[in-house]
């Protein structure tokens, strides 16, 4: 399930907030476990039964590193090994043997059996999430979660369980014990949920269709600016739409009582790449700074190690989103340019004028979702080779103007909105009327009715991060 | 101090607008239940999903959650305000286009041309041409322009459209020279300022097809063509065709549908008595509706002006076979029409010319053309369709050339029996 | 028996005592239900030894005795009527099986592009008047790799069915959408019907 679609919103929402809210304390968390479960299965009625096994295994291996803790670290650490085996096993096997075995096809001697295997929805998510919690517990750094109810509902939560954030145990577990509900914030989650939905279903939606309309034409007759409008649409419709989706999670966190920390940041307000993934999809970026990077030592080791240990978070990072040639491409592409300003460009960088590293960093991001989107390397080299005025394309054709023309309005929004600026403008204008109260409930109204008629007449709006 | 009041202010607000939300969803949630069930759009003119089935296999591969979703979205409480709104919403934005439709000057409501299939193509080009090597035969060919491509100077400023005359020039110099080919662009694009196509449907109007009759009749052999005066009858002008519905646009203009009824025709008619200046059927004509069994003496279908397709007034819609016969000695014969829906208002030009007039629809036709042809002793065929259904065709080939798959299923019987 | 009680109740007594064996049990017992798991998923796919006739003996039993009654020699791929597809009714109409006429070689090639001496087996039934969109068909396949030319030439022929009725055939075109389409290991059905589920449901339970 989505949660921009007319299900989710009129259907889902409305019959697990009544039942959540009437529920008594300690039912609390078995009815978000069980309709979290419904969540998920709608979606994957099959592999629902792959996630309620890693929550069992990972509730049990929790429990048995906590108990061989008290006995030593060694036996720990190895059932520590065995349960990260297991779980990226799964991972690995479901997600990634397509990509595996058809590249090592190419090299053995043999052919590796074709196993048809489908993508368990939000797989990425909710193993990393387990993961965290038994490392955490061997690390001592968090108590041992003994109910299993609690565990699952950790595990399962509909807000985050499809595309993040990835909620590292230890910043849930006091609100998984005991939470509290308040009135104000319940109003404050459905106004973010609105927020998000709006990104969503407004911008990223709309955006979109021109970028798979512009995407169809054969590269070959492709105008520069044909070329430039596919970016620029990919560029704003992945913001708004993990963007949107990330307001919509904590949005419904909070009508559930849970505050997650922050996963987006205006990121394309960044001056540089590092920058960038301080703000875009934090808790990937901590997780894998929390789990990988520092374990190997981070930054306070000597320069060659220190690469080394970049260049692995990276690949991974490349590798989480995708199993396939472009997205490693993709990770090892931030991974050397953020080395390079580590080490060097950052120095300079900050002495030019704040629009030189505005603009450098925004290249830098949108070359990169070339590579992100394109459905192979060949293709994003092509692409990028249009936009640079490589080989004999025209500069503009009638399509690209067209589609320039008639979205002009919008990217103008988009690229006001994807600053603080719109947000903090739009405070200000409800501030100025007479009954600001009313003001905001009219303005957020709207949003919410153009969101329906939007959704009313799509019945297709797939979400970019969702097969992760 | 200030700033905290107005943060503080700002809060409440956000709260109430977000209770507020919340209640709404339980409001418009509860009014989706209460409320019965659809069965069919106008606007959008389709049916509407009802309640799915609920089966064991149909959960596990999914398909009961996406039949609940289309069942949902589509017994939306007011569905077409919100579809409205949104369509409302694109075109504030600035956006010209929805779902392949153009929105363009004056009120006109364009389909993108749509780019031939090579390959259906050449088969249907390969099938009309082995046709027109049969010297008993004399075959003609008119495939009329759309309006993306006529009135293209009222489409919105850089629409990315095709150039159908493109095609149409490659598709001229593709067919055989036995066939006489029709060409109606010069006529059409020479009253472009006229009312030739509809505003929100994808057909041309009665008086587009007159003008391409004019054209056509003396290729035709029918000398004088204007020799025969007109009556022209508004049957309807709220006719909101294919294009509007496929947009989802706001209208601005709704069309006026007209039946043309020659003077013999009117002088003719059923209720000749009758004072009344509108429309009455001529007594001239028997259509029938081979395949339904079901006879006629009216050309038009006056039931489907109450529906939302009204365009179907011409001859009820489209029908695999029909046969008109007239009271006419022409000397011209029987003529065979292979066509799309442009022809249904075409044809009524042609009647007075003809002794019968076989209209053969491939899509909807699997018959025997050779039986027909012998049966009905034809010697005239006229390929009339309009360029964006000739070139996505996918049937004319089979329909015209059976011969060749009966070959091969003899082939077929002779390699089993081996 | 004894013994057997014994070790049972050893086994219950070393549960309860030594924690870390419960959970090597418990994870023994869980990574076997894992593995088991995907097996079936794995596994899930597998066609059936069955022939096409067979199979559709059981979804449509009707229709398949009312084309044996009127051609009890030639084996079903191998009729020559005539074009307008004759019926598959007999006197007695069953009423439910209104929709659809026994299909021809002929009719597979040209509805579907496709020769029916490909395949191990095909049984195709088709609209019963041009106006309708009924049909059904069960292929089974000579080898794996026909599976994918198969579905798309049967999603080609959903498509311009949905051309052809798009504006005109409501009714119809509300039909279409809800076509199954399922390649079942050796076997594809296809089928546009009111009735689509419950045969796909009884084409399920023939594999």
């Amino acid at each position: 399930m989505v949660f921009s679609s007319i299900i989710f919103i009129f259907a889902f929402l409305p019959i697990t907030l009544l039942l959540y809210y009437i529920a008594p304390e300690i039912l609390k968390n078995p009815v978000l476990l069980i309709f979290s479960l419904i969540f998920y299965a709608w979606g994957e009625p099959v592999y629902v039964v792959l996630m309620i096994f890693s929550i069992i295994f990972n509730y049990v291996m929790g429990l048995d590193i906590q108990e061989r803790l008290k006995i030593g670290k060694q036996t720990a650490k190895r059932s520590l090994i065995f349960t990260i085996i297991v779980d990226l096993g799964l991972l690995g096997f479901f997600k990634y043997y397509g990509f595996v075995s058809s590249n090592l096809n190419a090299v053995l001697p043999f052919d590796l059996p074709e196993i048809d295997v489908t993508l368990p929805v939000g797989i990425s998510f909710y193993t990393f999430q387990t993961l965290s919690y038994v490392i955490d517990v061997y690390r001592g750094e968090t108590k041992v979660q003994k109910n299993i109810i609690a565990f699952g509902t950790y595990v399962t939560m509909f807000p985050q369980l499809i595309a993040g954030p990835i909620v590292q145990y230890k910043d849930i577990d006091e609100q998984l014990r005991n939470r509290s509900l308040s009135g104000a914030q319940i109003g404050e989650g459905a106004v973010q949920f609105i927020r998000g939905l709006t990104k969503k279903v407004i911008f990223a939606n709309t955006i979109g269709s021109v970028f798979s309309t512009l995407s169809a034409q054969s590269i070959d007759e492709m105008s520069v600016l044909s070329a430039w409008m596919i970016c620029i649409a990919y560029t704003f419709q992945i913001y708004f739409d993990f963007g949107g989706y990330s307001d919509m999670a904590l949005g419904l966190g909070k009508m559930l009582g849970f505050r997650f920390l922050p996963n987006f940041d205006y990121p394309y307000i960044s001056l540089s790449a590092t920058e960038f993934w301080r703000r875009w999809h934090i808790s990937l970026g901590t997780w894998f700074r929390e789990y990988v990077y520092i374990p190997l030592g981070g930054s306070y080791v000597n320069p060659a190690r220190h690469i080394r240990n970049m260049f692995v978070v990276w690949l991974c990072t490349g590798l989480w989103h995708g199993a396939n040639w472009n997205f490693v491409f993709w990770g090892l592409y931030y991974g050397v340019i953020l080395t390079v300003e580590k080490y060097f460009l950052l120095r300079y960088l900050e002495k030019t004028p704040r629009i030189v590293q505005h603009v450098y960093a925004l290249l830098v991001v949108m070359i990169g979702w070339v590579f992100f989107s394109s459905a192979d390397l060949g293709t994003a080299c092509s692409l990028l080779g249009v936009m640079f005025g490589f080989g004999d394309h025209a500069l503009a054709d009638t399509t690209g103007l067209y589609y320039l023309t008639s979205n002009l309005l919008l990217i103008g929004i988009m690229i006001l909105a994807s600053g603080p600026i719109l947000h903090r403008a739009l405070d200000r204008i409800i501030l100025m009327f007479k009954y600001p109260k009313a003001a905001a409930v009219v303005c957020y109204l709207a949003m919410f009715v153009l969101c329906i008629a939007f959704l009313v007449n799509e019945t297709y709006n797939p979400f970019l991060y969702f097969r992760f | 101090m200030q700033r905290d009041k107005e943060k503080k202010k700002l809060k409440k607000g956000e709260v109430l607008a977000g209770w507020i939300v919340i209640v709404l969803i339980f409001v418009i949630s509860v009014a989706n239940i209460v409320l019965p069930d659809k069965d069919f759009s106008e606007k959008e003119n389709r049916m509407l999903a009802q309640k799915p089935e609920l089966s064991m296999t149909s959960l596990l591969d999914g398909r009961f959650m996406s039949h609940s979703e289309s069942y949902l979205s589509d017994q939306f409480v007011f569905r077409d305000l919100w579809i409205s709104i949104r369509s409302r919403f694109q075109l504030l934005l600035g956006r010209n286009d929805s779902n392949g439709v153009f929105r363009g000057e004056r009120g006109y409501l364009f389909q993108a041309p749509s780019e031939p299939d090579e390959e259906h193509l050449s088969a249907n080009i390969e099938a009309i041409n082995a046709m027109a090597e049969n010297p008993d035969l004399r075959i003609f060919m008119m495939v009329v322009p759309t309006a993306a491509n006529v009135l293209s100077d009222y489409l919105p400023a850089f629409a990315p459209v095709a150039d159908q005359n493109e095609y149409l020039t490659d598709l001229k110099e593709r067919i055989s020279s036995s066939i006489q080919y029709i060409d109606v662009y010069d006529t059409l694009k020479e009253h472009e300022s006229d009312y030739i196509y509809y505003y929100t449907d994808h057909h041309w109007t009665t008086k587009g097809a007159y003008y391409a009759f004019l054209t056509a009749a003396p290729l035709l052999g029918i000398e004088n063509p204007e020799a025969i005066e007109y009556r022209r009858y508004a049957v309807t002008d709220s006719f909101a065709g294919t294009l509007a519905s496929r947009s989802g646009f706001p209208l601005k203009k709704k069309d006026t549908i007209e039946i043309w009824a020659s003077e013999e025709d009117a002088e003719a008619a059923s209720d000749s008595s009758s004072e009344d200046a509108s429309y009455q059927p001529s007594v001239r004509y028997v259509v029938d509706y081979v395949e339904e069994e079901t006879k006629s003496a009216d050309l038009y279908d006056s039931e489907k002006l109450e529906g939302a397709d009204k365009y179907a007034v011409f001859f009820g819609g489209n029908y695999p076979l029909i046969r008109i016969t007239t009271t006419n000695d022409s000397g011209r014969g029987t003529l065979l029409i292979f066509k799309d829906s442009y022809a249904n208002c075409f044809v009524p030009f042609l009647l007075p010319y003809y002794d019968e007039i076989v209209m053969v629809d491939p899509r909807y036709y699997y018959g025997d053309i050779s039986e027909l042809i012998s049966t009905e002793k034809i010697s005239n065929i006229l390929f009339l369709y309009n360029a964006d259904t000739f070139f996505e065709d996918t049937s004319l080939a089979d329909v015209l050339a059976p011969q060749s798959a009966e070959q091969t299923s003899e082939q077929a019987e002779e390699q089993t029996g081996e | 028996m004894k013994k057997f009680l014994d070790r049972i109740y050893g086994f219950a007594d070393i549960m309860r005592t030594d924690v870390l064996f419960r959970y090597n049990f418990v994870k023994v017992v869980l990574i076997a239900a894992l593995l088991i798991f995907v097996v079936f998923l794995l596994g899930g796919n597998t066609g059936s030894s069955r022939s096409a006739e067979e199979i559709a003996k059981s979804v449509v039993p009707d229709l398949m005795q009312a084309e044996n009654a009127e051609n009890p020699e030639s084996p079903y791929t191998g009729g020559e009527d005539g074009q307008d597809g004759g019926s598959g009714q007999t006197g007695e109409n069953t009423g439910v099986f209104d929709g659809m006429g026994q299909g021809t070689v002929l009719d597979f090639k040209r509805i579907f592009g496709l020769n029916a001496e490909d395949y191990e087996g095909v049984v195709y039934f088709k609209p019963i008047s041009q106006m309708d969109v009924e049909e059904l068909l069960i292929v089974k396949l000579a080898s794996d790799d026909q599976a994918e030319a198969l579905e798309e030439a049967v999603n080609d022929r959903i498509d311009s069915q949905k051309t052809s009725f798009d504006g005109y055939g409501v009714a119809q075109c509300a039909l279409l959408e809800k076509a199954i389409v399922k390649t079942q290991g050796n076997f594809l059905f296809y089928c546009v019907s009111p009735d689509a589920e419950k045969y796909y449901q009884a084409f399920l339970d023939a594999m």
